[in-house]
């Protein structure tokens, strides 16, 4: 059985100035032990699945599915239920993730104590200690009983985020969210943090969702990847499969996108011009979209079955929603 | 910028000086006075001052400022400076309860509604506007008058006008925090949310808090003294600050002394409390 599955699920944000529609009928499942990807560009609706998944939404936003659940448990309904056991979330800014006030050590103690008070074991303050180091070891922090004494500001933002790591390991959460982990770091802490990720995963059996914009990164790490444009999935499939040979046009240019390494290789290529999803006839992308054409605005294409992957665009299959 | 830094500085200096003085001096006194009531020998309340303060003498009134009466004597020949001295641990302990009362209700109830939000939020603001929406000293004459006189109803109609101040300070420095992701991170463990108000907001809110806490003991004092210049205080012949400059001006300004000394120290512990508050808040935006 999946771990996580999400059918039908919508998240509309009311604003003084309307409703805005944040993600459309998004369905998926996770398997567990599985990293699952998921990629667009600022507005995309990535964090607000990341937030939908976690129970973290403000209260502005309604959340309607079909289905979603974690576990066998109903997320809808229940997600107090799954607190601690399920979903741990790394977040972008790592100096806001950690409470300034408080010495890592008692911040890695009070995770441990709560997972400790919830199975009913006792909390003993040494086992704690050992067991903190043994985190930050996991997560290659290379003085681990240092790091314990100090405070968040002490620390760099890649030091903060491995320990952010070790704070979700210390709750032994069964699918753990990442938005946007790396987004705040340069560019080598950035790949010892990938694969800090990457590691515990592995050794963990964890199931992880990974949320950037930059597919680059995600090629890295995650076994499926979903590209999400407008809060609509445009295309998912194995990582291989989509960078190999993207489907979507915007898979496309979200690819031409990122930037080579030699310079000789010629300008640039990103999408032409700029993110909207209001006011758009038929496929969101078509504004933008390079291929387009006539049966473009007749309507929202639909998820169409290719290959064993799924692809939201009328070049293959023009069916519509 | 280090605490010793800090009271380099000569304003934030003399602030924490009278601040200290005021209230070593306050808890000293009032540990006599309370004792001399325990003991039922009431001469131990003055024991450190130089003259009875309660003692009438016909020969001596209205005696100008000199070294045998350091802010001369009142229309009853007693000495002012020992009604003085006398009278601070009552200001002191209003001050205190007042405040730290007002933090306690405000706090409580600004970080819930702040954190909360939605109805919660909207209940509780719209009682506290309620509160502000009435003139302070207006509505604390009404609960005086209509419960009792006295330093404890006038505590108490203190702290009902001064809880709501509080209230929305709590309530903007819980929006602050709840921001935070380490907040979304207290949530996702598991802890209750009184849990997380317990362990993430109330020390950093405090901070905020510290500064605003020591300008008001002044300002506390000062409301405490309009009251008791209107006879809310306590009553005679217990001496009390702002009677004292109450029943002065009717001898006012030929014997000038009477009103003006009590006055003059009303107004030091004031600047004292606001001072210090002062260097507290330069202190804590330096800081962060």
């Amino acid at each position: 059985m999946a771990l996580l599955e999400v059918e039908n699920l919508s998240v509309e944000y009311n604003t003084k100035s309307g409703c805005v529609l944040a993600l459309r009928n998004v369905s998926f499942s996770l398997d567990e032990g599985e990293v699952l990807g998921i990629v667009g560009e600022s507005g995309s609706g990535k964090s607000t699945l990341a937030l939908a998944l976690s129970g973290l939404l403000e209260r502005s936003a309604v959340i309607k599915a079909h289905r979603m659940t974690f576990c066998g448990v109903d997320l809808l309904g229940n997600i107090e239920s799954v607190r601690g056991t399920g979903v741990f979330m790394v977040f972008q800014d790592p100096f806001s993730s950690l409470n300034p006030l408080m010495k890592i050590r008692q911040q890695l103690f009070e995770a441990i104590k709560v997972r400790c008070d919830r199975a009913k074991l006792s909390f003993n303050e040494d086992e704690a200690r050992k067991e903190a180091i043994e985190l930050l070891k996991e997560v290659r922090i290379t003085d681990p009983e240092d790091v314990l004494e100090r405070y968040p500001h002490q620390l760099s933002g890649g030091q903060t985020q491995r320990v952010m790591i070790a704070m979700a390991l210390a709750e032994k959460p069964k699918l753990l969210i990442a938005d946007e982990p790396t987004t705040a770091l340069d560019v080598i802490t950035q790949a010892q943090v990938l694969s800090v990720f990457k590691n515990v995963v592995n050794r963990r059996h964890m199931s992880m969702i990974f949320i950037t914009h930059d597919l680059a990164v995600a090629s890295q790490i995650c076994d499926r990847i979903m590209v999400l444009y407008g809060g609509m999935v445009q295309e998912m499939g194995s990582t291989s499969e989509v960078l190999k040979d993207p489907k979507h046009p915007y898979t496309l240019g979200l690819i031409g996108s990122i930037p080579n390494k030699s310079k000789e290789e010629g300008e640039l290529s990103s999408i032409k011009g700029y993110y909207t999803t209001t006011g758009i006839r038929g496929c969101l992308f078509s504004p933008r979209c390079p291929f387009v054409r006539e049966g473009c605005t007749k309507g929202v294409p639909r998820l169409n079955a290719v290959d064993g992957r799924l692809v939201r665009c009328i070049n293959y299959g023009e069916q519509y929603e | 910028m280090s605490v010793p830094k800090l009271f380099k500085n000569p304003a934030s200096a003399l602030g924490l000086a009278i601040v200290v003085l005021f209230y070593a001096w306050s808890i000293l006194e009032g540990t006599l006075q309370v004792l001399g009531y325990a003991l039922n020998d009431p001469r131990l309340g003055w024991i450190l001052l130089p003259y009875n303060p309660f003692e009438t003498s016909i020969q001596n009134t209205l005696l100008p400022p000199s070294f045998s009466h350091l802010m001369g004597t009142d229309d009853l020949g007693r000495d002012i400076f020992s009604r003085v001295l006398y009278a601070a641990p009552i200001d002191a302990l209003v001050s205190v309860c007042v405040v730290a009362g007002a933090v306690l209700i405000g706090g409580a109830l600004g970080l819930t509604a702040g954190f909360f939000g939605g109805y919660a939020d909207e209940a509780n603001m719209r009682v506290t506007d309620l509160f502000l929406a009435f003139p302070a000293l207006i509505l604390a004459l009404t609960i005086e008058y209509t419960f009792g006189r006295g330093a404890f109803y006038a505590t108490l109609a203190m702290l009902i006008v001064w809880w709501p101040t509080y209230a929305r300070l709590f309530r903007a420095e819980a929006l602050r925090i709840k921001k935070m992701k380490f907040v979304d991170a207290a949530l996702l463990s598991g802890l209750s949310r009184l849990e997380i108000i317990a362990k993430h907001f109330v020390r950093p809110s405090l901070n905020t808090v510290l500064s605003y806490f020591t300008i008001d003991l002044g300002n506390v004092i000062l409301f405490y003294s309009v009251l008791s210049f209107l006879g809310l205080g306590q009553q005679p012949p217990y001496p009390e600050w702002g009677a004292m400059v109450a029943s002065g001006l009717n001898y006012f300004p030929k014997w000038w002394w009477y009103s003006l000394c009590p006055g003059i120290v009303i107004t030091i512990v004031v600047i004292g409390a606001a001072l210090l508050g002062d260097a507290l808040r330069d202190y804590i935006a330096g800081e962060t």
